[in-house]
């Protein structure tokens, strides 16, 4: 069974699905990806402004340097460019903290304690859908128990288990995208699938 | 449950979740996109002549590693090796500098030194 688009507008396209060749090819491909691309980012970065930053530019780097390229190659090297930039990130964040003081006491604090799920909940543009309120915020809070999870894994295997079942690809071309052997693709994943499991477990979620 | 279904039930949520992202974020989404299009090349066009030697330009100039950082640290090393080589030929001169001035000032001729008696004479009087 293959899974569906959220929106209805915007057709889920897997990454095998993709000919790149063309600019409107190129754009449809960026469309198709460009959500969960955020996503993906959110979950490295914890910043929406950081993951926005980061997707733009892998969709830069993509567009300008190898746009060129064997279609087959470009989701695998799309999502290359966006682990490179995240962690471009991650070092360009490391030199500047050993630079500036700690001015974290100072701020206010933004542990997740206070947080509601509530807050985050968008309201869709069919209002009226068939749902009860009651499942809506069941939805909402068990996708945000399931991006906690997700953020709490290690780096590799939130890598590994997007690119494989988000991303739907094969263990050949996600290995090509986190530049590792496909054995260690597997072991990530399977990893994760476990720790997804137990997280999810504790917080008394049954999917 | 196995992994597989595991996996499928988490993708599903995940899925969703998409269709809750703000608008102002799709919006910059969409506008990050139309950018990174109007930067789309496409394939160069062949053509005759010495193309190796633009691309390899090209290749420089655009290289990840050819950035103003770099081009900083580069700067400092070069400017660090011709101080160091200035310093090494600039002391030994100096040094064989001062030796003949002293040499050529001293009341003692030069020919004193060569003489085994004098270098005699110089230890028996030290003692």
């Amino acid at each position: 069974m293959r899974r569906t688009h959220p929106s209805p507008t915007q057709p889920r396209l897997t990454t095998r699905q993709i000919p790149l060749a063309t600019r409107k090819e190129l754009s449809d491909f960026l469309a198709a990806v460009e959500r969960r691309a955020y996503k993906q980012a959110l979950f490295a970065a914890r910043d929406e402004q950081v993951a926005l930053d980061a997707v733009q530019d892998a969709m830069m780097r993509l567009a300008e340097k190898y746009s060129t390229r064997p279609s087959a190659e470009l989701p695998m090297l799309f999502q290359r460019i966006l682990q490179n930039t995240i962690r471009d990130h991650f070092r360009r964040q490391k030199v500047r903290a050993l630079w500036t003081p700690p001015m974290s006491s100072l701020r206010g604090g933004e542990d997740g304690d206070d947080h509601d799920p509530l807050e985050t909940l968008q309201a869709h543009s069919d209002s009226n859908s068939r749902e009860a309120p009651s499942d809506q915020l069941q939805q909402a809070q068990t996708l945000e128990l399931i991006e906690e999870a997700l953020r709490k894994l290690p780096v590799r295997q939130r890598q590994a288990f997007v690119l494989r079942y988000w991303e739907e690809m094969d263990v050949a071309t996600a290995a090509g995208a986190m530049g590792c052997s496909e054995g260690s693709v597997k072991t990530h994943c399977s990893r994760a699938i476990h720790a997804l499991a137990v997280l999810l477990k504790d917080k008394g979620i049954s999917l | 449950m196995n992994e597989q279904e595991l996996a499928k039930k988490i993708v599903q949520h995940l899925d969703q979740g998409l269709g809750h992202i703000k608008q102002g974020t799709l919006y910059k989404l969409q506008s990050a996109r139309m950018a990174a299009l109007d930067r789309y090349r496409k394939a160069p066009q062949p053509v005759f002549g010495l193309a190796w030697a633009g691309d390899a330009a090209f290749r420089l100039s655009h290289s990840r590693y050819f950035n103003a950082r770099n081009m900083l640290a580069l700067g400092l090393l070069l400017v660090s090796l011709i101080g160091v080589m200035y310093w090494q030929r600039a002391i030994p001169t100096s040094d064989i500098a001062e030796i003949d001035a002293s040499l050529l000032t001293s009341e003692l001729p030069i020919n004193a030194y060569l003489d085994s008696g004098f270098e005699a004479w110089l230890k028996r009087s030290s003692q």
